[in-house]
């Protein structure tokens, strides 16, 4: 009931948040587009963590736990400020019917890596803000699908088809990117 | 396992969302399946190649010293001392020094230990009284759901701010089997300084708050007030001019506190 005077001291907490920082920074990053609303965000959480410390339940997830806080302060304070690029519309990004997108082979993606850049920053730039923050959380961060559906108040299955759709999305805009530079060949689905 | 089906649940197997024998079925496959582990092997590196190219930015230089100290000073929450020297005192002496002194300490820069003491007690023989159903100005009622704020953890943090009063000390109690019962708000110097009230199940109180002096204390009991003799525990919080004051109803709870610490 006292939860909230049994927080630890503010360097002990700082010292948990630490080993999480550039998580945390990285997905700000990715979520807002440049480095200074990254880093607001960033301290927004931090602080907005700090004063909740009393909430966490020991033996949860205390990755998890930050980044619920980070995602509710980007979904209300910074989504709409956001100088990311332009939302790409969903409508354009759905892929068409029961199409697989193509898979890479290992050799094929060797080759993309060297000749990338950051075409990879921007092709998940032009995914829908919730599927990347879902892609990110899940595939850079290591959330598991349940932790993503309480960090972001959605049901397992919209935390699933979001992923899905963000993978299916990028996959193909990394194979336009690599049909373009000339080396990918598309093989017959089998 | 077909390859469709392998294929289906290659996300969720290379997410560890698949349940066991799932997961073991496309193991199998993947095994014996020359294009599906071709398959599996590119999305494995291009999972790598995303991470490396765009999920591997750090935080900027001395961004986590900018947020250590753009915590709000006025909130630190004080923990105990990982390892305190028990400074108790006698204050049979304190009750002389109370008489001869009267409300001298209250005003004085330099307070004695004794004095404040004396007056940690005095505000334990108030507070161990009050509370559970009485509402007042300058308390906040944990108890049997008493007051109606008091199912927020914030209840106790909102009270106190709203006394401009924003320190306090952050032990917990509750693993000696006392409960919050309230929280109580004094003025001292013209300070507002924040006390919480613990009871144990046999009605038992801790009176507990934070004062700031650093207060040098002999380690002994602590007989004071009102005639009752009643054990204060001091401890200092590192790095700060606070102590964290504790006042207890006998000494088995003084001593019951003591091994508590020790056992942590």
């Amino acid at each position: 009931m006292l939860q909230s005077l049994t927080v630890e001291t503010q360097s002990e907490f700082s010292d948990r948040v630490k080993p999480h920082l550039d998580a945390l920074y990285r997905t700000a990053l990715r979520m807002t587009g440049e480095g200074a609303s990254a880093e607001d965000l960033v301290q927004e959480t931090f602080l907005k963590a700090y004063r909740a410390y009393g909430q966490f339940e020991p033996g949860s997830n205390f990755k998890a736990w930050l980044f619920t806080i980070l995602t509710n302060t980007y979904i209300n304070d910074y989504r709409r400020r956001s100088r990311a690029p332009v939302v790409t519309d969903f409508a354009e990004v759905e892929p068409e019917g029961d199409t697989e997108s193509p898979h890479f082979s290992a050799e094929d993606v060797e080759k993309l890596a060297d000749r990338l850049g950051d075409a990879a920053k921007r092709a998940l730039d032009r995914l829908p803000p919730e599927h990347r923050l879902v892609f990110l959380l899940s595939t850079f961060e290591d959330l598991s699908y349940k932790e993503i559906s309480a960090a972001l108040a959605v049901p397992i299955g919209t935390v699933m088809s979001r992923l899905f759709r963000a993978r299916a999305v990028l996959r193909r805009d990394l194979a336009d990117f690599a049909r373009q530079e000339g080396f990918f060949q598309e093989k017959s689905e089998s | 396992m077909k390859c469709h089906e392998a294929k289906r649940h290659l996300d969720l197997f290379m997410d560890g969302e698949l349940s066991v024998p799932e997961n073991l079925k496309v193991l199998e496959h993947l095994n014996l399946c020359r294009p599906c582990s071709g398959v599996y092997e590119g999305e494995k590196s291009l999972r790598g190649v995303l991470r490396s190219t765009a999920g591997s930015d750090r935080a900027p230089a001395g961004l986590a010293d900018r947020l250590a100290t753009s915590l709000p000073k006025a909130e630190i929450p004080f923990a105990p001392p990982v390892s305190s020297r028990r400074r108790l005192i006698s204050a049979a002496a304190a009750a002389v020094f109370t008489l001869a002194t009267g409300t001298f300490f209250l005003s004085t820069p330099a307070e004695k230990p004794q004095a404040i003491a004396a007056v940690v007690a005095k505000m334990h023989e108030k507070t161990r009284a009050g509370f559970c159903g009485e509402k007042r100005d300058d308390s906040l009622c944990l108890c049997n759901g008493c007051c109606s704020d008091t199912n927020s953890s914030h209840a106790v943090g909102n009270f106190f701010k709203s006394h401009g009063a924003r320190q306090n000390c952050a032990h917990n109690l509750q693993d000696l089997g006392y409960k919050p019962i309230g929280a109580s708000v004094w003025q001292r110097r013209g300070q507002p300084v924040c006390w919480t009230v613990w009871r144990d199940d046999q009605g038992h109180t801790i009176t507990h708050g934070l004062v700031t002096t650093k207060i040098a204390m002999e380690p002994g009991p602590l007989l004071v007030c009102d005639g009752k003799e009643r054990p204060v525990e001091m401890i200092p919080v590192a790095g700060t001019d606070k102590t964290c004051v504790f006042v207890f109803d006998e000494k088995a709870d003084w001593a019951r506190f003591r091994d508590g610490r020790e056992a942590k």
